[in-house]
C-alpha cells in the first residue's frame, strides 16, 4: 500500500484518506490509500472506524487532514476545502438503516432523487423491482421486517447512483440467521455496482467474505492495510493478528536468525526461514496445531489439558504448556515461573475427534513452521 | 330557561370573534417562531443554550399581569419604541387588537418553543445524517424529516399554545385594554359580568370557551393523528 | 400533507379576519373621515339638534362602574346617536398606567381620588374639568343564612373568615381606614400600607383572605369561601337574593369614597371628539344621570 507522493496524486480512481481528530480519550489518526472497489475496515468497537466512515461521508468533520475520492478533494483542511455531504454523492448505510419513519418506502427511495416527477417515479419503480420490494411501496418502515428494511435502505441509496457506498456495521444488530442471509443478499445486490464500497465491521468473517482490501484499526490508528487474504495469512502486527482471530500470541526473545524463544509458552522454536530483527511476537492459529503422541519432534511443546469446551461442530481445548522433565533441546533452564505461561488454544474439527478417542490427548502439540506468524 | 334564551339573543358576540382571531393568529405566529427558536437552540453550546432558554421561557414563568406590564412599557406611546413605531410606520400597539395578538403570542410562545425543542432533541440524529448524504437540502430535511418525526411534540406544543392564547387575560388587559368590540376578549368579558353578579351570562361564555377549546383540540388531534401512524400505543 | 395543516390554520385566520375585519384603529379611520368632510360647528347646548357628525370618544371607567355606565351610554345615545362611546373598563390603577403610557383617552372616571391625583400630577388632566360624581358606601356583606355573628365592623373579629381587599385596592384601603377609626387598627399615615397580616393580628388572629380586587371579594362571599367581606354598596347590585348587608359603614369611619371624573388630555382628538367628550361629561354630571346612579346604589349626594 506504500506509494510515492507523485503516484498518489496521479491516481484518478480510488480513495486516499489522511485525517486526525480528537475523540474522547484518544486521537483518531488514520492514513490509507486504496484503488480497490471493495474495502473493509476491521476493528473493535470504539476504535474510530465509524468516525472515519462518517468523515468520508462528510457528516462529521475531522480536525485536520485530507480526503480524496476518485480524484476529487472532499476535504482539505489547509486549503479550507470541505465539500458538504449533500454534494459528495456518497451513500451511507446506517446500522439502524435510518429510514425516514414517517415516509412510505416509495417516498424514502425517492428522497435522494432530483428531476421531473415522472422520471423520479420511474426510477423508484425500477428500484422497487430490483430490490424485491413489490407490494411494500406504501408501507411505512415500522411495518417492515429487518431484511425488508435493509433492502429499502439500499434501494434508497442506489437510486441516485452514488460514487461511493459506505456500510456502517450493517449486520451488527442482527441474529445469526438473518445476518448470514442478508450478507449474501448484500453481496449479490452490490455485484453490479461499479463504485467503491467500504464495509466497516468488528466481525472478521464479514470482512473476509466481503472485502478485497482491508484496513485494520485499533484505538484510532491504522494497524495495517493491504489485500485481505494476505493480511489474514500474514498479519504482520500483533493487533492485526489478534483482530483477524489469532488466538495464540506470545512475546518472543530472538535468540539468533533462526531460533527464538516464545516467552509466554516456554517453548523454543526453530525456523528454516530467517527471523526478522524487529520481530517481537509470534502468533499461531488455533486450528493449525499438529497433535503428537509419543516422541518429541521439532517445535513441539508438551501440554496438559486445562480445560475444554464443546461446540456443535468443533471442540476447543485449552492446554497448559508444561516443562520438560529433561529438556531434550539441551538448553539451560531459565528458571522462569511457570505460572506466567498462557494457555494454548487448540480448536479441532469434529471429524478429527476420532483420533483423540483412540489415542487419548496428545503429549505434544507441534507448531508447523509455515503457519508461524512472525509479528512486530 | 327563558332568560337564557333572551340573553343569547341579545348577546354581543364580539368577544367570541376577538378571542378566536387572537388565538388563531397568536398560534400561527408562535408556531413558526417557536420552531425557529427551538431549531437554533438545539444547535447551541450548552452554556449559551441555558441562558437563551431562560430568557425565552420567562413569559411563562412571570405572572401574566407582570408580563403585560413590561409589554405596556415596551410599546408605550410615550416611550421610544412606541413613538418610533407610531411616527414612522403609523403602528399603534397599545389599545389595539394588535396588542391582543402580541400579548397572547408572547405569553403562549414559550409553550411552543419548549415542546418543539424537547421533540427535536429526541429524534434520531442518523435521520438527519441520512438526509444529508442523500443530497437533501437542510430546509428539506428539516420540514420533511425532522418535523414529522417530532410530530407528537410539535402537535402538543401547538395545541397548548392555542389553548393558552385563547384564555389569555392578564397581559392582554394591560397591553390592549378591555375595549368591547376591539380588544375585549372572552376572558375579560367573563371577569366583568361576574363582578356584576350576572352568572347566567358568565356561564354562557364559559360554555362557549369550553366548546371552542374542545373542538379545536379534538380537531387538531385528529388531523395530526392521521400522520402519526408510527407512534406506538404503550 | 404537512402543508395541509399549515393551510388550514391560515384559512381559519383569514376567515376570522374577514368576518370581523382586521382591527385597524376605528378612531383613526373616523379622524380621516371627519377631517376630509366639512367641519361643522358643534352647538354647545344639550339636547339641541347638533350636526350629525359621527365621532367616537374614549371613556376609561373603573370596573365597578361598568353596568351603570353602559346604561348611561345607551341613554345618551338616544339623544346623540352619532357619538360612539367606547369604554375601557378595568381597575383604576391599570387604567391610570395605561393613560400614562399613551393610551388614547378622553374621559377618566376613577374609583378613587388617588389615581386622579396622580393623573393631575402627570399633567394629563384638562384644567378645571375635574369633578366628583358619586360617593359609594362600604358595606359588610355575608351570604344569606350564613348564621354569622357579625353585625358590622364593630364585631368583625367574630367572623369565621373575612374577605378583605388588599391595601392598594380602594375598598381595601377604606376598610382599613374605618378599622383605624374604630380603634381596632393602629393609626398609620398611609393605611393602604397596612398588611393583611397586621389586620389579622389586630383582630385577634382572624382568618383573612386577601383579594386583589373588589369583585373577587364579592365572589368569595357569594361562594361561601369566606363568611363575611367588605365591598361597595353599588357592587351588591344584582346580588340581592344571594347576599345580606350586615352594615352600611358610615362615611365618618371610611372617609368619603368619592368617584371623580375628569377630561383627559388627548392630542389626537379632533374638535368634534373634544366637544362630544365635554358634552358626555356634562351628561354624567346631570340630574338625569344622577337618577340612574341612584338606582344602582351609588350615593349621588356629593359636591
Amino acid at each position: 500500500m506504500q506509494r510515492s507522493n507523485d503516484e498518489r496524486k496521479g491516481n484518478q480512481m480510488g480513495l486516499a484518506v489522511r485525517i486526525k481528530k480528537k475523540l474522547g480519550d484518544f486521537c483518531l489518526d488514520v492514513e490509507f490509500q486504496s484503488e480497490s472497489s471493495r474495502i473493509g475496515i476491521l476493528g473493535a468497537s470504539g476504535c474510530g472506524k465509524s468516525m472515519t466512515l462518517k468523515s468520508i461521508a462528510g457528516i462529521e468533520m475531522p480536525d485536520q487532514g485530507e480526503i480524496t475520492v476518485n480524484g476529487q478533494e472532499f476535504y482539505h483542511s489547509d486549503e479550507k476545502i470541505n465539500v458538504k455531504p449533500q454534494k459528495r454523492k456518497v451513500g451511507y448505510l446506517f446500522q439502524n438503516y435510518a429510514l425516514f419513519p414517517t415516509m412510505t418506502v416509495a417516498k424514502n427511495i425517492e428522497a435522494g432523487l432530483k428531476g421531473p416527477k415522472q422520471e423520479k417515479k420511474k426510477r423508484v419503480d425500477e428500484m422497487i423491482r430490483t430490490f424485491q420490494l413489490e407490494g411494500l411501496k406504501d408501507r411505512l418502515p415500522g411495518e417492515l421486517s429487518g431484511g425488508q428494511q435493509q433492502r429499502a435502505a439500499l434501494a434508497r441509496i442506489m437510486a441516485y447512483e452514488p460514487d461511493v457506498i459506505l456500510l456502517d456495521e450493517p449486520f451488527s444488530a442482527m441474529d445469526m440467521f438473518l445476518k448470514d442471509r442478508l450478507q449474501q443478499e448484500l453481496i449479490e445486490m452490490l455485484s453490479d455496482y461499479r463504485g467503491i464500497v467500504i464495509l466497516v465491521s468488528h466481525n472478521r468473517d464479514e470482512i473476509y467474505r466481503f472485502s478485497e482490501e482491508l484496513i485494520i484499526m485499533d484505538r484510532g490508528a491504522v494497524v495495517t492495510s493491504g489485500k485481505t487474504k494476505e493480511i489474514f495469512a500474514n498479519p504482520g502486527k500483533r493487533e492485526a493478528a489478534r483482530l483477524t482471530g489469532c488466538k495464540n500470541i506470545s512475546r518472543i526473545q530472538r535468540l539468533d536468525a533462526h531460533r527464538m524463544k516464545a516467552l509466554d509458552w516456554g517453548a523454543k522454536l526453530t525456523l528454516q526461514r530467517e527471523i526478522p530483527e524487529g520481530t517481537a511476537y509470534v502468533g499461531f492459529r488455533a486450528h493449525e496445531f499438529i497433535p503428537v503422541w509419543g516422541e518429541r519432534r521439532e517445535n513441539c511443546i508438551r501440554v496438559r489439558l486445562a480445560g475444554q469446551a464443546e461446540l456443535p461442530f468443533e471442540k476447543n481445548f485449552y492446554l497448559f504448556p508444561e516443562k520438560e522433565k529433561a529438556d531434550s533441546c539441551g538448553e539451560e533452564e531459565d528458571g522462569e515461573e511457570r505460572q506466567d505461561m498462557q494457555n494454548l488454544c487448540w480448536f479441532l474439527q469434529k471429524d478429527k475427534w476420532r483420533m483423540l478417542e483412540d489415542k487419548g490427548m496428545p503429549d505434544y502439540l507441534q507448531f508447523r513452521e509455515e503457519q508461524l506468524l512472525l509479528l512486530s | 330557561m327563558g332568560t337564557i334564551w333572551d340573553i343569547l339573543n341579545n348577546l354581543d358576540w364580539s368577544p367570541l370573534w376577538i378571542s378566536l382571531k387572537t388565538g388563531a393568529v397568536a398560534t400561527f405566529i408562535s408556531f413558526f417562531l417557536g420552531i425557529y427558536a427551538a431549531r437554533k437552540a438545539v444547535k447551541m453550546t450548552p452554556g449559551k443554550k441555558a441562558v437563551i432558554d431562560g430568557i425565552l421561557t420567562l413569559p411563562m414563568v412571570l405572572p401574566p399581569t407582570v408580563a403585560g406590564f413590561f409589554l405596556l412599557l415596551l410599546f408605550s406611546r410615550r416611550r421610544p419604541l412606541g413613538i418610533l413605531l407610531y411616527e414612522n410606520f403609523d403602528i399603534k400597539v397599545v389599545q389595539t387588537w394588535l396588542g391582543c395578538v402580541i400579548a397572547a403570542t408572547v405569553i403562549a410562545f414559550p409553550l411552543m418553543y419548549r415542546n418543539a425543542r424537547a421533540a427535536f432533541e429526541q429524534i434520531d440524529v442518523n435521520l438527519v445524517y441520512a438526509g444529508r448524504t442523500l443530497g437533501m437540502s437542510e430546509m428539506r430535511i428539516f420540514w420533511t424529516v425532522v418535523i414529522p418525526s417530532a410530530g407528537p411534540g410539535i402537535a402538543s406544543g401547538t395545541i397548548l399554545t392555542f389553548a393558552r392564547a385563547l384564555g389569555e387575560y392578564g397581559a392582554t388587559s394591560m397591553l390592549a385594554g378591555n375595549i368591547p368590540g376591539k380588544t375585549g376578549t372572552i376572558s375579560q368579558k367573563i371577569a366583568m359580568v361576574i363582578q356584576d353578579g350576572d352568572y347566567a351570562t358568565a356561564g354562557i361564555w364559559v360554555a362557549a370557551v369550553i366548546l371552542i377549546a374542545l373542538a379545536v383540540i379534538i380537531l387538531m388531534n385528529l388531523i395530526l393523528g392521521k400522520r402519526m401512524k408510527t407512534v406506538k400505543r404503550w | 400533507m404537512f402543508k395541509r395543516v399549515v393551510s388550514s390554520l391560515l384559512a381559519v385566520v383569514m376567515v376570522g379576519a374577514l368576518l370581523t375585519g382586521c382591527g385597524g384603529n376605528p378612531s383613526e379611520e373616523q379622524k380621516s373621515e371627519s377631517t376630509s368632510s366639512e367641519s361643522k360647528e358643534e352647538s354647545e347646548a344639550e339636547g339641541d339638534d347638533e350636526a350629525a357628525e359621527e365621532t367616537e370618544i374614549q371613556v376609561f371607567i373603573a370596573a365597578s362602574l361598568n353596568t351603570v355606565m353602559t346604561e348611561l351610554a345607551e341613554k345618551y345615545n338616544e339623544e346623540h346617536p352619532e357619538v360612539k362611546i367606547t369604554y375601557n373598563a378595568d381597575s383604576s390603577g391599570t387604567l391610570l398606567t395605561q393613560i400614562e403610557e399613551g393610551y388614547e383617552c378622553d374621559i377618566f372616571f376613577s374609583a378613587a381620588q388617588k389615581q386622579m391625583d396622580q393623573l393631575e400630577e402627570d399633567g394629563l388632566v384638562e384644567e378645571g374639568t375635574r369633578d366628583n360624581v358619586v360617593n359609594n358606601q362600604v358595606v359588610v356583606v355575608t351570604l344569606k343564612d350564613s348564621g354569622t355573628k357579625v353585625t358590622g365592623l364593630e364585631n368583625i373579629e367574630e367572623a369565621a373568615s373575612f374577605a378583605l381587599a388588599g391595601g392598594s385596592v380602594p375598598v381595601g384601603k377604606y376598610t382599613r381606614q374605618a378599622l383605624v377609626n374604630l380603634g381596632k387598627l393602629e393609626e398609620n399615615e398611609d393605611v393602604s400600607t397596612i398588611t393583611t397580616e397586621q389586620v389579622s393580628d389586630a383582630l385577634g388572629g382572624l382568618e383573612i383572605s386577601e383579594q386583589d380586587n373588589v369583585s373577587k371579594v364579592l365572589s368569595a362571599v357569594a361562594e361561601a369561601s369566606c363568611e363575611v367581606g367588605t365591598t361597595y354598596y353599588s357592587d351588591t347590585y344584582g346580588y340581592e337574593d344571594k347576599l345580606d348587608i350586615l352594615e352600611t359603614v358610615s362615611y365618618d369611619l371610611t372617609g368619603n369614597v368619592i368617584y371623580p371624573i375628569a377630561r383627559v388630555v388627548n392630542d389626537e382628538a379632533n374638535d368634534a371628539q373634544k366637544a362630544a367628550a365635554d358634552d358626555f361629561m356634562k351628561f354624567i354630571l346631570s340630574d338625569e344621570a344622577k337618577a340612574v346612579f341612584d338606582s344602582y346604589y351609588f350615593d349621588t349626594d356629593v359636591e
